[in-house]
């Protein structure tokens, strides 16, 4: 038996991978993007029942008055820039 | 620990490039063993390599071991769940257990591969697990979700079965 367990412990021939592993990771993207539009919808059918009930008008006329006033106030003018920069910055050091 | 544990929790923790790694460390060993498992079909062992990854993927947080040892041990239930569906082969032992005499007379020179699908698909993959692996007895059992005494019997009953197939040369 013991030649026949040399035998059985060699390694099993490699199997080149050819494209495999590309395939099974364009699967598991597809996968991930199915679950995602999954989650998307039924997120958007849990609060579509909830949109007629909510003063749009009412939002609609104090963003109206609001917005003007946050686009010339300094203040936001400044955090708007720094919320900007800090996106860049993460993005070139994702990068490296 | 090998490498792979730490590219497991990386994954488990979304990184979808680690488990890409995962799956080009692993992917000549396991469609190796299910190659085995199906007896040489190529295109049933890459479904079922695939699938297996996939499942792997959607589960990666409950890997608590070897991620290979783990990965085995979806394959095989993946190759089971096909097996039955196809009916194409008999998974007990005892139907698989004896090739035709005749047939077994004029294949004592059987290579290895032709003399394991001979074998019943539990003891080609605990001989599998625990010789080209290097899997202990109780990893094995795990991964094939067997008792310890069971998986000791395959190995001994798919050995002896081989050495008989193989002839003389190798018992």
């Amino acid at each position: 038996m013991r030649e026949l367990d040399e035998l059985l412990k060699a390694p099993l021939p490699p199997v080149p991978d050819g494209h495999f592993s590309a395939r099974v990771m364009r699967a598991i993207a597809l996968e991930r993007l199915r679950r995602q539009g999954a989650t998307a919808a039924l997120v958007f059918a849990c609060l579509l029942p909830v949109v007629p009930a909510l003063p749009l008008q009412q939002i609609g006329m104090t963003l109206g008055t609001l917005l003007p006033h946050l686009a010339s106030s300094v203040a936001v003018q400044i955090a708007a820039a720094a919320v900007i920069l800090s996106v860049i910055a993460e993005r070139a050091y994702a990068k490296r | 620990m090998g490498t792979s544990e730490p590219l497991a929790r990386l994954a488990a923790a979304g990184d979808a490039a680690a488990f890409g790694v995962l799956v080009r460390l692993h992917q000549s060993r396991l469609r190796g063993f299910l190659l085995r498992l199906t007896r040489g079909d190529g295109a049933l062992a890459d479904d079922l390599a695939q699938e297996t990854f996939l499942e792997a993927f959607r589960k990666i947080a409950q890997c608590r071991e070897s991620f290979f040892g783990w990965l085995c041990a979806i394959a095989w239930s993946r190759f089971l769940m096909e097996a039955r569906k196809r009916k194409t082969e008999p998974l007990d032992e005892t139907m698989a257990e004896d090739a035709p005499a005749a047939e077994r007379a004029s294949q004592t020179r059987l290579d290895l591969e032709k003399a394991f699908a001979h074998l019943a698909p539990a003891q080609r993959a605990a001989l599998t697990l625990c010789f080209a692996f290097g899997f202990s007895n109780e990893e094995a059992a795990a991964a094939l979700d067997l008792p310890l005494g069971t998986l000791k019997s395959h190995i001994n009953r798919g050995r002896a079965k081989l050495a008989a197939l193989l002839g003389e040369d190798h018992a």
